[in-house]
């Protein structure tokens, strides 16, 4: 196939564009302003910088694919003293990575919950206790139960205590999703995983 | 640089990151470093090298810092002026035996020092990940290595306020 070189752009397409060959921007980027870029084979090398997106929810909101995949969550709740709780799109085995970082201490709980009562959510976390700023402390780590559906971060027992604490789900499998991460937590510990849904 | 400000669905059958290799003092950008795994290499191990963190500003930037040469002069990873901070923790394991512990930061931690020994730093793989989560906030994480025969020590300090 005879390479072309588009130098103007394309203004209006109505159908499909099929680069066959490769293709290759030599300047001015790549835009994609709706519709996404969907990589069905093959390995996708990054072979540059990149920046992911950040969401900052600062109240209930229903997490979904489209607006916070792949992007960075920070749970932000203005104030620290309501209650916020995230519930997760059904899990498929899609893939997706949802990524929940504590940028406000929240005494009055982040709660993170599958979308029905057929997922679960199965890993562990690890935590560490009673630390002091800038001290050592040690470490334990909860694992899930087998009807963990509910994760909570109440800002003192059961983590989230400090900025930079996080939590990470994968969508693995139907109703599955997995969970790591690392929490500070204060006073007598207790576990954030419960089965609020089920 | 690319901007990844939609859905990322990695569903795919895999991807990599490109691999920048800092054998000496540098200054991290978003354009340059962001994104991709950075090892810490000087070679030799022997002389201190450190990296001095873009502004942050809430881009959502990562920098994950992968110890590939271990260095018993430091390697330093600080921000970029007196009103950034980084909030966080480090698990650091001592190698004389399996425990694990947790450094946490101070509210005024701006610098963080692997120095190969009692501050983490003492195995290959040892890594940190540092994301620009608002204006004057960077988050961390990591998991370090305190070598055998030393004490654990923290790797937060405040050099930059």
């Amino acid at each position: 196939m005879a390479s072309f070189k588009m130098t103007q752009g394309i203004s209006r397409v109505p159908e499909d564009v099929f680069v066959e060959d490769g293709m290759t921007v030599t300047s001015g980027g790549l835009t994609v302003t709706a519709g996404g870029v969907t990589v069905t084979a093959g390995t996708t090398t990054l072979g540059g910088s990149f920046v992911r997106d950040v969401v900052t929810l600062t109240a209930t909101d229903a997490i979904t694919q489209a607006e916070h995949a792949g992007r960075i969550l920070l749970m932000g709740e203005v104030g620290g003293d309501a209650a916020c709780t995230f519930t997760l799109p059904a899990a498929t085995g899609s893939g997706d990575e949802y990524k929940f970082i504590v940028s406000v201490v929240n005494t009055s709980n982040y709660v993170i919950k599958v979308a029905d009562a057929t997922d679960t959510i199965d890993g562990s976390v690890v935590v560490t206790n009673d630390s002091t700023d800038g001290g050592t402390a040690s470490l334990i780590s909860w694992p899930t139960l087998a009807a963990t559906d509910t994760i909570t971060l109440d800002g003192t027992t059961t983590g989230g205590v400090n900025i930079g604490d996080y939590v990470l789900l994968t969508d693995i499998a139907t109703n599955q999703y997995t969970v790591s991460g690392l929490l500070n937590a204060s006073g007598t510990e207790a576990t954030p995983f419960s089965a609020s849904v089920s | 640089m690319g901007i990844l400000a939609g859905l990322i669905n990695e569903n795919v059958d895999r991807h990599t990151q490109d691999i920048i290799t800092l054998t000496a003092t540098a200054s991290i950008t978003t354009a340059d470093h962001s994104g991709r795994t950075l090892l810490m290499g000087e070679v030799g191990g022997d002389a201190a090298a450190t990296f001095t963190l873009p502004a942050a500003t809430g881009t959502g930037s990562v920098f994950k810092f992968v110890v590939s040469v271990i260095n018993t002069s430091n390697y330093l990873i600080k921000v970029a002026d007196a009103t950034d901070t980084i909030d966080g923790q480090i698990i650091i394991t001592d190698a004389d035996g399996t425990a694990a512990t947790s450094f946490v930061t101070a509210s005024t931690s701006d610098t963080i020092t692997l120095n190969g020994t009692t501050s983490g730093g003492g195995a290959i793989g040892d890594y940190i990940e540092l994301i620009d989560i608002a204006s004057n906030q960077y988050s961390v994480s990591g998991m370090v290595t305190c070598a055998a025969g030393s004490n654990i020590a923290t790797m937060f300090s405040a050099t930059v306020s």
